[in-house]
């Protein structure tokens, strides 16, 4: 980046360089914030990571030490790790799933459209902490409308938030709960469709079915690539939903996402060295993930445009 | 005495700031009255009562230059945080005319502490409730030591309930002062206990009555569903307990974790033991989670048989179920006798003062003031004094808050003499939370019958170990 | 075209016109489908708007009416009570300017900062701006965790932790994301315009001010309402860097107070919760088509 400002030629005409520095002066916010607040950090925290640091004091360097106990002694890593993954792995489909299909339904003519886009799309406009305390009062065992309707139906009516193998589904239900914002995207996607196609696979007597299925969908492909891309990154963050619903008396470690044991470690243990293991564990397993997904694109993103 | 969950200690608070609220929703305008009063009583109390140490000198004296001591404590609540700087405008008025107190009340004090002490802006006094917030800090460097203080004064170990000591040590030199402490009772409904058949209540049952009791006062309707559960053996409650059950969470010298030692084992089995039979401790958990969120709301709607808390609950029992004839008596011990009574534990939060505080002398000056001295001011806050000589005043201040029909009133003695007579404490070293967080774990597995109490807590040592091992030499 | 859904029929006009064709069609609407899909769109409407309706109803139930088993679907019987207690039992109203402090300093510093910054790195011709834009862009996929602690030390140095600073100042150095949408919507408006205005002498920032903000109120807009939502919602970072009282924002004076009075009061705690949520709805009414502008222009161009 350097080169940008003290370019090597030397034969810069002044115009030249007065052209590159008004243009500096202008991104110069950003340029001193992503100097000060995240090349700094970013290469700060590198070097955190490998030193055994509790904020008061100075950093020891410990080698590999910190990732060393986070994979071979450190269960709890793991734990957190399991969590975020099933957290993961469930919603971030779902989500696809629930987020198309209501975009599906929403895209054909529809009367009322925009009444229930806006329904739809109203969950999401509900803070994190309201949201949470909601869905602790929803789901309270017995007395809560949900167990109550579960009971009646002759259901089984679990703990959520007061049984570890229900509190992750729980947090599952509140994340499809905010399922609008993907079913504006995939609206919009739909929208980009050309009507021409329907046409074509209508002449070819193709049913709604397989007009959904070999048209639409493997159109709306760069679509789900987003909201997939974007869901698990989300999913690799969660933080604050998990955080307040353990005020609920989230059951002993089953809410313990990776971002929440992060946090603990280092403003709980003041082990700065370890979380700075940890986040940069987390940086090269999203970049990891993202590149991963983006090299398979290739086999299932189709671009009409 | 957990750092991070506290569950207990907080669930006991939310009873009673709840309660609190009512006493001044109820009380309405004479609240103020009640403080004003509250600070006379206090005072005749002081001076009536034995002070810990004799060479204390009446009239306050104007010396020094003006300073502001800067305080942070942990947030309770406004019901907690107000009565807490009366502490600070009585050291002014009574002891220190010169020094004021400015109060800053925040959650995770000691994850804010460590960075405020880093930086070189730390307040002048912290009092952090969290067990083992002292040691925890004093161990990165961060807090003045306190010894030249104490034998200044002549402030000394045997002035406090013995339980709390510990928590403010490090490498054997106190870093902090035993602040407000705490034990619980057994709390049970009198009339429901009767209608169960169980006759008579002994002060101190024996554990065998105790899960007899859990058993009894277990109830299915005719369909078979179960409406009561006696006693939830919670894992968040078992460091109660610990004690009488003979529980091991090091060995001597702390090098080695014992949670799984044959003791230890035995003594969980025992803590798991209490789901009534017939029970899953899911089933019983998930009951006294459908009762209405306040405090001793299970209880109270007769879905728990047996409970047990702090002395402030008469707050909570006050606003929420004032028709309950409820009755306190000790925790079990092993053969139900007094000289088991060393067994009982309970925790406490302690004051402190960071390094770089700019008035560390009058920050000790207001510490021995409020915690030492005058430990019976914390009566105002519903937290008890640590501070044994101060038991006295403490507890007619409380009659005095609790009015004079209280139901607990007649209890009061039995808090007085756990708290006098508990010797057990949970050990300190730097892995304390998370072995604190993974003994609750193993205990939840094993109520849930995922693993046996043994397997649950051989792999938490095993997890626990190398960790101790990594910090040996450094507490 | 976006946000209007697509008609069938027009696709008849549009293609060949065969009346076979409009026939299929038609019959397709005609199936019984139809009425199957409203059904299910309702369904979901309701599923979806309940929570916020028991949140409603909640806070103004009696208390005995809380804890019946059935549930009391519909209240009987309204108390109003519960808002006055959620501004007597917490510091709401602290908290509302606190929140709304930020939320709006952040606003004004993004949309200023990455204004010109996006002017910066689009109408304005200059050797690096791509290579340098592309850092920009990479900067949106870190994770914010590698540069938390860093930061935090930075901040707790300057003495700014339990200052609104580390939530406020940052905002003057723009968001990746904004200075990103911002660029595309900026060189996408038509070169004459800029060039006119230069020829009549004007400086950047009369170009910026008279020109090119006018054009782009819709971006300007977008970004403007998610700063907003964003720091009204955040619970993160005030619960890092905010420690007193009197400096909460209302997530974590809402949460702080479910560990205080509010767990054994959900009335209170729902009326709260009811109170905290009225602006993002409020907003999100008047702004919706910003929101799903905003939200298509990020799916699309992600």
């Amino acid at each position: 980046m350097r080169a940008v400002g003290v370019p090597g030629s030397g034969r810069l005409a002044r115009r030249e360089v007065r052209k590159i520095l008004l243009g500096l002066l202008f991104v110069s916010p950003w340029l001193v914030g992503f100097l000060w607040l995240q090349l700094y950090p970013i290469l700060a925290s590198l070097y955190y990571s490998f030193t055994d640091y509790q904020i008061l004091g100075t950093p020891h360097w410990t080698g590999f030490a910190n990732y060393a106990r986070m994979f071979l002694h450190d269960p709890l890593f793991w734990v957190s790790v399991r969590n975020t993954l099933f957290f993961a792995a469930v919603s971030v489909p779902l989500g696809v799933v629930i987020g198309i299909a209501l975009a599906l339904l929403l895209n054909a003519r529809v009367r009322g459209l925009s009444l229930y886009r806006t329904i739809y799309y109203l969950p999401t406009m509900i803070p994190v902490v309201p949201a949470v305390m909601l869905l602790a009062w929803l789901l309270t065992p017995s007395i809560g409308p949900v167990n109550y309707l579960l009971g009646q139906l002759g259901l089984p009516e679990p703990g959520w938030l007061n049984d570890p193998a229900w509190a992750k589904p729980a947090l599952i239900l509140l994340a499809l709960w905010g399922v609008g914002g993907s079913v504006v995207i995939y609206l919009a996607g739909l929208q980009d469709i050309p009507a021409t196609l329907y046409e074509a696979a209508a002449i070819d007597g193709a049913g709604t079915w397989q007009r959904t299925w070999y048209v639409t969908i493997p159109l709306l492909t760069p679509t789900i690539l987003f909201n997939l891309v974007v869901g698990l990154i989300g999913a690799f963050q969660y933080f604050a939903q998990a955080y307040v619903a353990g005020a609920f008396g989230g059951p002993l470690n089953s809410l313990l996402f990776y971002n929440l044991y992060l946090y603990q470690n280092a403003f709980q243990y003041y082990q700065m060295g370890y979380a700075s293991a940890m986040a940069w564990v987390l940086l090269v397993f999203v970049l990891i993930v993202t590149l991963a997904i983006f090299r398979t694109t290739g086999r299932w993103v189709h671009y009409a445009r | 005495m957990s750092g991070k969950k506290m569950s207990r200690r907080e669930l006991l608070r939310l009873g009673g700031v709840a309660g609190g609220v009512l006493l001044l929703a109820a009380c309405g305008s004479s609240a103020v009255g009640r403080s004003g009063q509250a600070n006379q009583t206090a005072g005749t109390s002081g001076k009536g009562g034995p002070p810990p140490t004799s060479g204390r000198s009446g009239a306050p004296r104007a010396t020094g230059p003006k300073v502001t001591l800067t305080i942070w404590n942990s947030d309770w609540g406004k019901f907690y945080n107000d009565p807490m700087k009366k502490l600070g405008t009585e050291f002014t008025r009574r002891a220190a005319p010169n020094v004021a107190t400015s109060w800053t009340f925040m959650p995770n004090l000691s994850n804010k502490l460590a960075a405020a002490i880093a930086a070189g802006n730390p307040p002048d006094v912290a009092v952090i409730d969290e067990g083992y917030g002292v040691p925890k800090i004093a161990r990165l460097g961060g807090l003045t030591s306190l010894d030249s203080y104490y034998s200044k004064d002549g402030v000394k170990q045997s002035d406090f309930i013995p339980f709390t000591w510990e928590t403010v040590l490090y490498k054997g030199k106190p870093y902090g002062i035993p602040g407000g402490a705490g034990a619980d009772a057994l709390v049970y409904d009198k009339d429901e206990f009767k209608k169960a058949g169980i006759g008579s209540v002994p002060d101190t049952p024996t554990w065998e009555e105790f899960r007899e009791w859990g058993q009894r006062m277990t109830k299915r309707d005719s369909s078979g569903k179960l409406v009561r559960a006696g006693i939830v053996p919670d894992p968040g409650s078992f460091f109660l307990f610990a004690g009488v059950l003979g529980f091991q969470y090091y060995n001597s010298d702390r090098t080695k974790v014992a949670i799984n030692s044959p003791e230890s084992v035995e003594a969980v089995e025992k803590w798991v033991g209490l789901t009534p039979k017939g029970v899953s401790y899911p089933e019983a958990s998930n009951l006294v989670a459908s009762a209405p969120n306040v405090p001793y709301g299970a209880f109270g709607q007769g879905k728990q048989g047996i409970v047990w808390d702090g002395y402030w609950l008469f707050l909570g029992m006050d606003k929420y179920w004032p028709k309950i004839n409820y009755g306190l008596i000790r925790l079990p011990t092993p053969h139900g006798k007094k000289s088991e009574w060393s067994m009982y534990t309970g925790w406490v939060w302690d004051p402190c003062i960071p390094k770089g505080s700019k008035h560390p002398d009058q920050a000790w000056e207001f510490l021995k003031f409020g915690f030492w001295q005058h430990g019976a001011l914390l009566a105002d806050t519903i937290n008890w004094t640590s501070v044994l000589s101060q038991f006295k005043p403490f507890i007619e201040r409380t009659k005095e808050i609790m009015g004079p029909h209280n139901r607990e009133l007649p209890y009061l003695h039995i808090y007085s003499e756990v708290q006098y007579a508990g010797k057990y404490f949970v050990p300190y070293t730097p892995i304390y939370d998370k072995l604190n967080d993974s003994l609750n774990q193993a205990i939840d597995q094993a109520n849930r019958g995922k693993k046996s109490v043994k397997q649950a807590l051989d792999e938490a040592a095993a997890n626990l170990q190398p960790q101790l091992d990594s910090v040996q030499g450094s507490f | 075209m976006r946000g209007r859904a697509l008609d069938p029929s027009e696709v008849g006009v549009r293609g060949a016109g065969a009346a076979a064709r409009e026939l299929s069609l038609r019959r397709a609407l005609r199936r019984p489908g139809r009425l199957a899909q409203q059904a299910v769109l309702v369904l979901v409407s309701v599923l979806f708007l309940f929570p916020i309706y028991w949140m409603v109803a909640t806070a103004v139930k009696p208390d005995a009416a809380l804890f019946v088993n059935p549930p009391q679907w519909v209240p009987t019987q309204l108390v109003w009570k519960r808002f006055e207690e959620a501004f007597t039992y917490i510091p709401f109203l602290r908290y509302t300017w606190n929140t709304l402090y930020i939320s709006l300093y952040n606003v004004v510093a993004t949309v200023i900062s990455c204004t010109l910054v996006a002017y910066g790195f689009s109408r304005l011709e200059w050797r690096g701006r791509d290579a340098l834009f592309f850092v920009v862009i990479a900067t949106m996929m870190l994770p914010y965790q590698v540069t938390l602690i860093p930061q935090y030390i930075i901040f707790s140095h300057l003495h700014w932790v339990g200052t609104f600073r580390p939530l406020t100042i940052p905002a003057w150095f723009g968001s990746a994301f904004f200075i990103f949408l911002m660029r595309q919507f900026f060189l996408s408006l038509p070169s004459d315009l800029f060039d006119s205005a230069k020829i009549d002498g004007a400086g950047h920032l009369r170009i910026i001010w008279h020109v090119l903000t006018p054009l782009s109120k819709p971006v300007l807009v977008t970004a403007a309402v998610f700063t907003f939502m964003w720091n009204w919602n955040d619970f993160f970072w005030p619960l890092i860097y905010l420690t007193s009282q009197d400096n909460y924002t209302l997530s974590l004076g809402l949460y702080n107070f479910i560990g205080a009075v509010a767990r054994t009061d959900w009335g209170v705690l729902m009326a709260a919760a009811s109170l905290m949520s009225i602006p993002p709805v409020v907003l999100f009414f008047f702004a919706q088509r910003y929101f799903v502008e905003g939200i298509t222009l990020t799916g699309m161009k992600g």
